[in-house]
C-alpha cells in the first residue's frame, strides 16, 4: 500500500483543511514538497479547493506557478479540470495523473476526452463524503453543496483507474477515518485511495481494496512523521 | 485583493500566511481555543510526552534560550516538571548590558547547565550583509543559528526532546490548531523562521565565507535526527499570555527595557537590533512594525479595545528609530550607510533617524489592563555588547 499526502493549493499558496469547512494557510508548495520528499512519500496529490469559485484567471494563474515547482515524487492533480482548454494546458505539466470531482456528478465528456488524451490509468476519480442524516452524501464542487451520492455517474466511475474518497467530516483529525464509507456498492470492484483522518495502520485497510491512503494536514505537524 | 480582520486588524499580506472564516482571521478563530480547552488536560498530555521522550542521557531536554522574558518563563515551567534541561544559546552579537545581564541571569537564577556558541564574526557579519542586500533583513543568518544549533546540540548528545516556547504561527495568524500539537520541524523552520531562505543564498555575489564555518547553520538531516530528537512548542500545552507570563519573569530577576517602538517592556529586551534595525526593514518588507503585533496580541486578550489599539499604532508607528550604529557594527562605511537608506528603504527612509532618539517615557497613551502588566523598566547603557558576563547593571 502506499503513503501519500494531498495538499490543497489555492490563489499560489497552500492550505490545510479542517472538517471541510475550515482552511487554515499551510506554506509555499516548493518547500512542503521539498520536505514531503525526504519524508518518502509515494505520492503527492495538489487539489485546487474551488468549491463553486472558480475562474479561468485563477486556474491558469495556478497552472502558471504549478508549472515552476520541481519534484521527483510523483504528483497528481485536481480542482477546476471541466473543459477540454484547462485540461490541453495542465497536460503540458508533469502531472502523472489528473484527478476528476465535478465531472463525476455530472454527463461532461471531459473524462472520456482526457482518458483518450492520457490513458485510463492516469484518470483518477475523486469523491469527498460524508453522512448527513444517516445518509452518505457527495459533495459536488460546481454547486458547492453535498449531493445525495446516486448522482455519481456510473460510467465516468469506470473510466477512472483509482478513486479517492475522503471523508470529509474526518479531514484534519487524525485516525479517524469512517471505515463505513466503504461499505457501500460503488467502492466494490475499484482500487481505492483513502483520504481524511487516515490512520497509518495498514491492518485496517487489509479487507478493503485499498491501494493508497493519503494523508492531509498531519504530514508536516511533525518530523518524519510517516515513520511515527 | 487586500483583506482585513474586523477584530484584529491584521491583513492577509501577513509574512506566516493568513486566511479567514467569513469576516474573522483564523488567528482570531484560533485564540478563542484558549478559553474553551481544558488547561489542565493539556498540561497531562504534556507530562505524556516527556515521558514517553524519556532517556537515560544527563539532559531530559534542550532549551534554546536567547535571555528572553519567555526564555524566563519557559524554563521556570520545565523545572515545575522536574526535568533536567540543557539551556543553548546562540550569541547574536546584538545584545546590549541588558541582554546579557539577563542571559547571565537566568543561568545563574536556576543554576542550570548551558552551552553559549559563538559563531565566527567574519562569516556571520558577511551574511548580514547579504541578507541585508538581497532580503531587507538583519536577523536570517541568526535565526538560522538559533533554529539549528540547538537541534545539533540535542542530536550530538543524545538528548530526545528540544523545548521550544510560543509558535507565533499558532499565536498570530492560526495556522494550527492548539490540538494538532504541531512540532518543530525542518519544514516548519524553513516556512515560519527562515521565511523560505535557506543559508546557501546568503553566500555569493562576493561574500567571503569559509564554508567550515557554516555546518550550524544548516538543520541536521531529518534522516539522521528520525525518532530521535522532537522539538515541541509549551504554548500548545499551557495557556500562553505572553504579556502577563512575562511580567511574572521579573521575580526571576529578568530586568525589562524601555523601547520607543512598543510599550512591550519584556519581549526581546537587549536587543541593539530587535526594536530598530529589525523593526524598520519588517515595515519595509511587509508594511507593519512590531507594534501592531504587540497591539493584536492585546486585542484578542482583551486588555485593549481596537480603539485604545488605534491610539497605540497612532502614538508608536512614526517612531523613527536610529540605526547607524547597527552600520558602524557591521563595517559598513557612510557612503554605504547612506546608499541603503536611499536605495533600499524605499517605505522607510522617513523613520530613519540621524541621531540617538531619546527614549519616551511616557504612558499616557496606554490604559490600565496594558499599565497594569508593566514595571519599571531601565534603558540600555551600552549597546552591541560583543561577549558580556553582565555583572555591571544595578
Amino acid at each position: 500500500m502506499r503513503k501519500g499526502a494531498v495538499i490543497l493549493f489555492k490563489d499560489g499558496y497552500c492550505y490545510q483543511s479542517y472538517g471541510w469547512s475550515l482552511q487554515r494557510p499551510l506554506g509555499k508548495i516548493q518547500n512542503i514538497l521539498d520536505h514531503l520528499e525526504e519524508y518518502h512519500v509515494d505520492e503527492i496529490s495538489i487539489i485546487r479547493p474551488v468549491k463553486g469559485m472558480d475562474n479561468d484567471e485563477s486556474f491558469y494563474s495556478d497552472i502558471l506557478e504549478l508549472s515552476k515547482i520541481k519534484s521527483s515524487t510523483p504528483l497528481s492533480f485536481g480542482g477546476g479540470l471541466y473543459n477540454k482548454e484547462r485540461i490541453d494546458r495542465v497536460r503540458s505539466l508533469s502531472f502523472e495523473r489528473l484527478i476528476f470531482s465535478s465531472s463525476l456528478l455530472s454527463n461532461s465528456n471531459i473524462i472520456s476526452y482526457t482518458r483518450n488524451l492520457i490513458g485510463k490509468q492516469a484518470i483518477v476519480g475523486s469523491i469527498p463524503l460524508k453522512y448527513v442524516n444517516s445518509s452518505l452524501m457527495v459533495y459536488n464542487s460546481v454547486l458547492n453543496k453535498f449531493v445525495s451520492i446516486e448522482s455519481i455517474n456510473l460510467k465516468n466511475i469506470s473510466m477512472c483507474d483509482e478513486l479517492i474518497v475522503t471523508d470529509c467530516s474526518s479531514e484534519g483529525v487524525s485516525n479517524s477515518f469512517n471505515m463505513n464509507i466503504l461499505d457501500h456498492e460503488f467502492f466494490n470492484s475499484k482500487k481505492i485511495i483513502v483520504s481524511g483522518g487516515v490512520n497509518l495502520n495498514k491492518e485496517l485497510y487489509k479487507e478493503k481494496k485499498i491501494v493508497s491512503i493519503l494523508i492531509e494536514n498531519k504530514v508536516l505537524h511533525t518530523e518524519y512523521s510517516l515513520k511515527r | 485583493m487586500e483583506k482585513k480582520c474586523i477584530i484584529c486588524g491584521y491583513t492577509n499580506s501577513h509574512p506566516l500566511g493568513f486566511s479567514f472564516k467569513g469576516e474573522n482571521c483564523l488567528g482570531c478563530i484560533t485564540h478563542q481555543e484558549k478559553y474553551k480547552l481544558d488547561w489542565d488536560n493539556r498540561l497531562v498530555r504534556l507530562k505524556e510526552i516527556i515521558k514517553e521522550t524519556k532517556s537515560s542521557s544527563v539532559y531530559d531536554c534542550v532549551i534554546p534560550v536567547l535571555g528572553d522574558a519567555e526564555d524566563y518563563y519557559v524554563v521556570s515551567e520545565v523545572l515545575k516538571l522536574k526535568i533536567n534541561p540543557l539551556l543553548v544559546s546562540v550569541n547574536s552579537y546584538f545584545l546590549n548590558d541588558i541582554g546579557w545581564q539577563n542571559l547571565q541571569n537566568l543561568m545563574t537564577y536556576f543554576d542550570l547547565d548551558s552551552v553559549v556558541y559563538n559563531p565566527d564574526i567574519n562569516t556571520y557579519k558577511e551574511l548580514i550583509r547579504t541578507s541585508l542586500r538581497k532580503y531587507k533583513h538583519a536577523l536570517l543568518p541568526f535565526h538560522q543559528l538559533h533554529t539549528s544549533f540547538p537541534v545539533h546540540i540535542a542530536k550530538d548528545r543524545g538528548i530526545p526532546l528540544v523545548i521550544w516556547g510560543g509558535n507565533q504561527s499558532v499565536e498570530q495568524v492560526g495556522k494550527f490548531s492548539h490540538l494538532d500539537e504541531v512540532e518543530m520541524t525542518k519544514w516548519s523552520r524553513k516556512e515560519h523562521d527562515l521565511f523560505n531562505v535557506e543559508i546557501d543564498t546568503l553566500i555569493g555575489n562576493g561574500a567571503q565565507v569559509n564554508e567550515r564555518h557554516l555546518s550550524y547553520y544548516n538543520y541536521p538531516s531529518i534522516k539522521n535526527l528520525g525518532k530521535k530528537v522532537r522539538g515541541i512548542y509549551l504554548s500548545n500545552y499551557l495557556k500562553w499570555d505572553p504579556l502577563k507570563q512575562n511580567q511574572s519573569t521579573i521575580n526571576f530577576g529578568f530586568q525589562p527595557e524601555l523601547n520607543n517602538s512598543t510599550f512591550d517592556i519584556y519581549e526581546r529586551a537587549g536587543s541593539s537590533v530587535y526594536y530598530s534595525i529589525h523593526d524598520l526593514l519588517k515595515f519595509e518588507r511587509h508594511g507593519y512594525r512590531k507594534i501592531n503585533d504587540h497591539v493584536v496580541r492585546e486585542i484578542r486578550h482583551k486588555r485593549i479595545t481596537s480603539s485604545d489599539g488605534n491610539k497605540i499604532l497612532l502614538r508608536k508607528s512614526d517612531q523613527k528609530v536610529f540605526i547607524k550604529p547597527f552600520f558602524d557594527w557591521l563595517g559598513v562605511t557612510n557612503t554605504g550607510y547612506q546608499w541603503y537608506i536611499d536605495h533600499m528603504l524605499v517605505k522607510s527612509n522617513q523613520l530613519v533617524s540621524n541621531e540617538k532618539v531619546p527614549i519616551d517615557t511616557t504612558i499616557d497613551y496606554l490604559p490600565p489592563s496594558i499599565l497594569n502588566c508593566l514595571v519599571e523598566s531601565q534603558k540600555s547603557k551600552e549597546e552591541f555588547i560583543i561577549f558580556g558576563k553582565g555583572v555591571h547593571i544595578q
